[in-house]
């Protein structure tokens, strides 16, 4: 009996995620909640009066800050201690990709969807660590996917870049990229 | 009965319904047999594409995701000993070993029979359960349904068994997040910080993209491109249909543990599994055999799995209120085209409900189909590189977050929650209460609202109340539940 709900606690802890760690997460999202509620009085406009205290439009942020207060502190307190050097790479990368992927979205309007994702593909390539020949060959296989996908299958619409405004043969290949 | 069957023939005969019905079945196979990627993804992914579509499409689109993928995870799992989905786990655990055994085509065959047993199985307790769920829900007033909001959210919580504390403080974000924009009863901003573009809310888009698909595309890149080579197949897949018959105990009880866990809200594929296995195991005559290749240990598992989606639909079609995260994707379907699910949904919109009772049925077919045609190719799936599928995760969550309005912010949002997913992850802490607390935040503060205003702020209306007062009750009972639970642990030094 004890070997089987032993076997049962094993088999639960593969299905059940195991037990979260970070306590700086957890410690970063009470102070969020503390900041956002200090704030609760200038972000929020009182109800009219006589309109009913249970439509005061404050009470929705309040009760949800105030217990993401209280369970982001327990949950700093029960957690396990953050991992290592591991995930600050992780990290950097992620931070890495996010930055290529905006400025990827903002040159959109200036040099069109396909060259964007063209290179924000080598970019993430390039960070996946493809080297030479794989990594154009990555990159221009993704991009051409992507753009043959959006705009041509799914006929997706983006406002028109501000390359292919200069010369009327811009214009025509920038209707397919 | 029959008016209602050649209605639901019509609709489902649509061109854009079969396209969806069979592209979502593929696409969830495939999305569920590369390790890594699962339903969430791919139905993030797929969101901003459904919006234009009508909603019969739109859902089966989303529903062949979310079914095709638990079939398709059982394909590495069994033929590579990594589960292709989370939910996949346990299917490792017998499939596997059966695999080394020489025997890849059994086990294979005994996982879809038991999914398809599961799966068509639990569309039949839908097409049963739903219109009496919806036709009791009709007693329901709003004190009720903000009960009803509130266990759900109290049930997810306390499903994240050891994590209690994190899914609480997530699920609270997800509830703050919901209340940023217009607020409904004076129409006044919160917490905009005086911009305009956050006047319509936190885009659920954005932070779903964020959440489930970019935060998957930065851990696959910095992963490394080996792959294990799946094993060959030769022969035929069909005779785990005739070999599960011979397990109706397993399968029915398997079954019905999924259904009850799909339709709970919050408790889904996971604890599902877990029931339905440690108790096949119990039940069974050859317990030693479980891990080492039992046949019961697969259909336990697969059955489980391939029941929650249907029932997980129960409580969105009867109540309007989603059970778990991928049920919250699809209210977002809903919401976009003006249709409202909940009592009042099987009365004005009977056609679409008795075309998706069908199109779910009818999933099933498709799938096993799909499975028994091309297994050996879909197999070749999981060799794909981690890395070109996380780029392409990120160029698929560009164009989603871009294009829903063609404004630099809803990236914006989109990167900043596949960061806090990527902590999230990293930290072992649990992503679906943000969603659900997002989309049942709104619900819970409206019909608070309403209740407390209808009975002139006195809040004794939620235990005068029978329906709301049981569901207060058992609120109570799981909370003390869980929190006796967590001293036995503290006090045992576990947790």
């Amino acid at each position: 009996m004890a070997k089987e709900n032993t076997e049962e606690q094993d088999v639960l802890s593969l299905v059940a995620g195991g037990r979260p760690r970070g306590r700086m997460l957890f410690a970063a999202l009470a102070i969020g909640s503390a900041i956002l509620l200090i704030l609760v009085g200038s972000q929020t406009e009182p109800g009219a009066e006589g309109g009913g205290w249970w439509n005061e439009p404050r009470n929705g942020p309040i009760f949800a800050l105030s217990l993401m207060f209280v369970f982001s502190v327990l949950a700093a307190i029960f957690a396990a201690p953050a991992e290592g050097p591991a995930a600050k790479r992780l990290t950097a990368i992620a931070l890495l990709l996010s930055a290529g992927f905006l400025a990827a979205i903002w040159l959109m309007g200036l040099i069109g969807y396909g060259l964007s994702v063209l290179a924000f593909c080598a970019l993430c390539a390039a960070i996946a660590g493809f080297r030479g020949r794989r990594l154009a060959a990555v990159a221009a296989g993704l991009a051409l996917t992507m753009l043959v996908l959006f705009r041509f299958v799914l006929g997706l619409w983006f406002p028109k870049a501000a390359l292919f405004k200069l010369t009327p043969w811009l214009e025509t290949l920038g209707r397919f990229l | 009965m029959l008016e209602n069957l050649s209605v639901a023939v019509d609709q489902v005969l649509a061109v854009p319904v079969l396209a969806a019905l069979a592209g979502g079945s593929l696409l969830g196979i495939i999305m569920g047999a590369i390790p890594g990627l699962g339903p969430g993804v791919a139905i993030a992914i797929l969101l901003p594409v459904t919006f234009s579509l009508d909603p019969l499409s739109g859902i089966t689109l989303l529903m062949g995701v979310y079914a095709g993928a638990w079939y398709g995870g059982a394909i590495p799992a069994i033929l590579v000993n990594t589960p292709g989905t989370g939910v996949s786990v346990l299917t490792t655990y017998d499939g596997y070993p059966m695999t080394r055994a020489g025997e890849p085509q059994r086990a294979l065959s005994l996982a879809y029979a038991s999914s398809f047993f599961g799966g068509t199985f639990s569309v039949l307790v839908l097409i049963v359960a739903a219109p009496l769920l919806a036709a009791f829900a009709k007693k329901f007033g709003s004190a009720d349904m903000a009960m009803a909001a509130a266990l759900a959210m109290v049930l997810v919580i306390t499903a994240h068994r050891g994590a209690e504390l994190a899914a609480a403080a997530t699920l609270c974000l997800g509830l703050f997040l919901g209340t940023i924009g217009l607020e409904g009863a004076y129409g006044s901003p919160r917490y905009t910080f005086g911009t305009t573009w956050l006047l319509g809310g936190i885009p659920l888009i954005s932070i779903i993209l964020g959440l489930f698909a970019m935060s998957q595309g930065f851990l696959l890149i910095s992963k490394s491109g080996d792959k294990a080579v799946p094993v060959e197949m030769k022969r035929r897949l069909l005779g785990g249909f005739a070999e599960v018959l011979r397990y109706p105990r397993t399968l029915l009880r398997s079954s019905s543990f999924g259904v009850a866990m799909g339709i709970l809200p919050g408790v889904g594929e996971f604890l599902a599994q877990f029931f339905s296995y440690s108790t096949a195991r119990r039940g069974s005559k050859t317990p030693e055999l479980f891990g080492k290749g039992a046949p019961e240990g697969i259909i336990a598992s697969e059955a489980a799995n391939n029941a929650v989606p249907a029932a997980a639909l129960v409580p969105l079609l009867a109540l309007g209120i989603p059970g778990e995260v991928l049920t919250a994707m699809m209210l977002a379907v809903f919401t976009v085209h003006n249709v409202d699910p909940g009592p009042a949904l099987f009365a004005e919109n009977g056609p679409f409900v008795s075309g998706l009772y069908l199109s779910l049925f009818l999933m099933n077919f498709v799938i096993v189909g799909i499975l028994l045609f091309a297994t050996r190719w879909i197999a070749l799936v999981t060799r794909i590189d981690d890395r070109l599928l996380g780029i392409a995760i990120l160029c698929f969550a560009m164009a989603g977050s871009y294009s829903a309005n063609f404004r630099l912010t809803d990236p914006l949002i989109a990167a900043a929650f596949g960061l806090l997913g990527l902590a999230l992850k990293r930290a072992n802490v649990p992503l679906v209460p943000i969603i659900l607390g997002l989309v049942l935040g709104p619900i819970f503060e409206t019909r608070m609202r309403q209740a407390i205003g209808g009975n002139g702020g006195d809040l004794s209306v939620f235990i005068e109340r029978p329906i709301s007062l049981t569901l207060l009750i058992v609120m109570a009972l799981l909370i003390g539940g869980s929190i006796i639970g967590r001293l036995r642990r503290l006090s045992s030094g576990l947790t």
